[in-house]
């Protein structure tokens, strides 16, 4: 189910003086199985771009396709929405509220037509997913840490299966270990053919993980790319208010050096294999 | 980047919003008074024109002094309804088991609906032309008497201050746990009653823990900074009452006398 | 001058009846003048530490001067607050008013300060941090870089000798993390004691000292060279190294060696070019 966005413009607070363009004309396509990373300075439209494709608000002008079904159209089924797209907001441990772990992760399944034993199976799948230890599915989510608490939320989302899933922020507050695990569990259900889209300030993440790379600026969409096409002239990432990733930054300072042929690295290990194959034998 | 809700303040240098705080809120008090006394239209009339003026000398536009005003709709309604089918009244139109419709009772509904609709432009206007910080600053004053009866009135007016401040960060949580429920299956746009109840607990038990967990913190926050309790003394403000205060306090008097005697 | 002494302090944390130790045995002595980052991974107890030097936890066992006053003596816990000055979190938690210029105020006014002294220490405050032109702003309309440099002014506008940053960064986006960090090293510069919380390694390049801390202990405490170029030390901290002490264990385990491990990407590049 591919998602396609066309022409799509938003305002807020229409007809006020308060009137802010939050999108223009945004036009895109993600592909099935895709992981599409989404960067921009702070308040350039992307939460309300992902909110778009999440049905969460409606579009001024143009259209949201998902498995070329209009999501805004008459007639369109809202509840199939809800069970192929999964959104995870910022902080999402904020919308816990069940009195346990194992009721709050089962709460997504409530309106999916599944039988008992299915449920408590999907629950028991998506614990272990995010790397929740089972014995502690009874605990009350108040009384976790915050590490924990954010996986409880993330598998609050994932437990319906959904084949799109949308990430805001998710490394917002985590720290080192958990955006690795975290990156690691992305990177899982994306081979495992799940479509994501992921914002992220943090251009080292999205390039090592991200097939595609979305950047807004001023609510417009002003480049796409693969991390190399984006990052690969700094000089323009700076023009489009993105800053690149540290390893971006050694490949340039090493290219400059003549220590390798290209400075577009923006991911890790390959960087490694070029310092390693560059040094070989000395 | 949400939109701001109704009665937030707006920055503006217009003459109500550099009106001295005090006076500003006692001018609010006698308009309001003046609004609910009257029960003519002739007072009607005068009140409406006398707010219509306000806004015009705030700048605000009419939009902003009516906001909220729509999305009470179906208070108002309730309000008419009862007013039609239980006012006392000789003349009605018709009759059923307790239900009396009337005439005059559609008259005093409306003028109810009247009289709340002007209160709440006046608070906005209020509210959307003073900082938080003032209007609390003369609500202190203005509660200055009760504590010579042991009301902590700085704690109080500490504790609106904040509440107030907090609200936009607060409205802009409180939607994202909306949509965030939303998109996991809760049912708040659903017409059967039973689904709707249900889909409260979601929205409401994040919410309540949002908003503890913020007030912790910024308890923390404040307590960092020398905060004490009922300790500290009462801010003395140095009043700087422009001609425009003195003025706006006369029409206001003026305005409650007419209303009254109308 | 000691800014702060601590002596075998330990605090443990009720919940659901049951006691868990939140800092075990921890003895620190920091400078005036020092800028000591606090590294650890989430929940190691790097918080409550840094609580206990306002006294806005009680200190239960152990010994600690700030600034020559002990926290558990109550009578001068205020003048403490003054002295040793915190920054939160969540930039949106932490203002009392919807005015910047207010909000910077209302520390003064706790402290009785003469009201006509008032708008001049706030403005001082809030040119130290860049935001002087922002006096009649509402917080919320600011960016979050914004939001905590006002809310550093309000702190600086007490003069307070030690200055705390309880994760300041962490809600932030790379751009407010960079304006900061410009402020903080801005301060240190100025004679501050400073105390960073992070679990952001590259955020501590510049200190003179980090205390790394690991399940409520004080694992090691040193220059950020000794720390963040030992990877098995970081590892057992759970936390990753910098990109370039990566890069060099990385080759050393492929049989390539460096002279010495570099600390920043600067310092690798200058090795990498040094490889015959």
């Amino acid at each position: 189910m591919p998602i396609e966005v066309k022409e799509v413009s938003c305002r807020y607070g229409e007809r006020t003086p308060l009137e802010v363009q939050a999108l223009k004309e945004i036009s895109f396509r993600a592909e099935d199985g895709e992981f599409v990373g989404i960067m921009g300075h702070t308040g350039c439209g992307k939460s309300t771009l992902i909110q778009l494709i999440a049905g969460l608000l409606t579009p001024g002008e143009g259209q949201i396709l998902i498995d070329g079904k209009d999501i805004n159209g008459p007639g369109y089924d809202r509840e199939e929405l809800r069970r192929t797209l999964g959104i995870v907001f910022q902080y999402p441990e904020s919308q816990l509220f069940e009195t346990t772990v194992w009721r709050d992760v089962a709460f997504a399944l409530k309106h999916l037509d599944l039988s008992r034993e299915e449920k408590a199976e999907r629950v028991r799948w998506v614990l272990e997913a995010v790397g929740f230890r089972m014995e502690r599915a009874g605990k009350s989510p108040l009384s976790l840490s915050g590490g924990e608490k954010r996986r409880v939320a993330i598998a609050g989302v994932l437990a319906a299966r959904p084949r799109i899933l949308i990430f805001d922020e998710p490394l917002a507050g985590l720290d080192p270990w958990g955006r690795l695990e975290f990156l690691e569990l992305a990177a899982r259900l994306h081979r495992q053919g799940n479509t994501i889209l992921m914002v992220s300030h943090d251009a080292d993440a999205l390039c090592g993980y991200a097939d595609r790379i979305l950047v807004l600026d001023r609510g417009r969409l002003s480049a796409q790319g693969t991390p190399e096409e984006i990052f690969g002239d700094l000089e323009r990432a700076e023009t489009l208010h993105i800053g690149a990733g540290e390893v971006r930054r050694i490949a340039q300072a090493l290219y400059e050096k003549g220590r390798l042929q290209s400075p577009a690295i923006t991911k890790y290990k390959i960087l490694l294999g070029e310092i390693k194959k560059n040094n070989k034998g000395r | 980047m949400s939109f701001l809700p109704a009665g937030s303040y707006r920055e503006g240098d217009s003459i109500l919003h550099k009106m001295d705080p005090f006076c500003k809120l006692l001018c609010t008090l006698l308009f309001l008074t003046a609004v609910i006394l009257s029960d003519t239209f002739p007072g009607y009339l005068l009140g409406a024109a006398g707010l219509l003026a306000v806004t015009m000398v705030s700048r605000l536009g009419l939009r902003t002094a009516l906001s909220g005003v729509k999305r009470m709709w179906l208070f108002f309604c309730l309000i008419l309804l009862m007013n039609t089918a239980f006012f006392e009244t000789e003349q009605t139109w018709w009759e059923w088991w307790i239900f009396r419709f009337s005439a005059d009772g559609l008259i005093q509904g409306l003028q109810v609906v009247l009289r709340v609709a002007m209160a709440m432009v006046l608070g906005n206007l209020l509210l959307s032309a003073s900082s938080p910080l003032e209007l609390v600053g003369a609500m202190e004053s203005l509660m200055y008497p009760l504590k010579f009866v042991g009301v902590p009135i700085r704690d109080v007016a500490m504790i609106l201050g904040v509440a107030i401040q907090f609200i936009p960060a607060f409205s802009e949580e409180a939607e994202t746990i909306r949509k965030a429920q939303t998109a996991r299956g809760a049912r708040f746009e659903s017409r059967k009653l039973s689904e709707k109840a249900g889909s409260v607990v979601p929205l409401v038990v994040p919410i309540f823990l949002a908003a503890f967990r913020r007030a912790d913190e910024l308890a923390m926050a404040m307590e960092a900074r020398g905060y004490r309790r009922t300790k500290g003394k009462i801010r003395k403000r140095r009043r700087h009452l422009s001609p425009a205060d003195g003025i706006g306090l006369l029409l206001c008097v003026l305005f409650c006398a007419a209303e009254v005697l109308l | 001058m000691q800014a702060v002494t601590g002596k075998q302090i330990s605090f443990t944390y009720e919940y659901d009846g049951v006691s868990n130790p939140v800092l075990e045995d921890i003895s620190i002595e920091i400078e005036a003048g020092e800028f000591i980052a606090i590294l650890g991974a989430n929940g190691c107890g790097k918080s409550t530490l840094v609580r206990l030097l306002n006294g806005l936890l009680p200190l239960e066992k152990g010994e600690l001067k700030v600034w020559n006053l002990d926290p558990r003596q109550e009578s001068r816990l205020w003048e403490l607050r003054r002295l040793c000055g915190m920054v939160f979190q969540n930039p949106d938690n932490q203002f009392v008013s919807s005015i910047v210029e207010e909000d910077v105020a209302f520390g003064l006014r706790n402290y009785d300060t003469p009201e006509e002294e008032i708008p001049e220490r706030v403005g001082r405050a809030l040119s130290l941090v860049g935001m002087q032109e922002y006096e009649r702003y509402s917080p919320h309309m600011l960016s979050g870089g914004q939001k905590q440099r006002v809310a550093m002014a309000g702190v600086l506008a007490m003069e307070p000798e030690i200055l705390i940053f309880d994760e300041a960064t962490s809600m932030l986006d790379p751009q407010g993390r960079r304006e900061v960090l410009a402020c903080l090293k801005q301060l240190h510069e100025m004679g501050k004691t400073i105390l960073m919380i992070t679990h952001y390694v590259e955020e501590v390049l510049d200190a003179d000292r980090i205390f790394l801390m690991q399940k409520g202990k004080l694992l090691k405490s040193g220059s950020p060279r000794e720390i963040l170029t030992d990877r098995e030390l970081l590892t057992q901290a759970e936390l990753i190294p910098p990109l370039a002490v990566r890069i060099y264990y990385d080759l050393k385990d492929s049989g390539i060696l460096l002279d010495r491990c570099p600390l920043t990407n600067e310092e690798l590049v200058e090795e990498l070019c040094r490889l015959k």
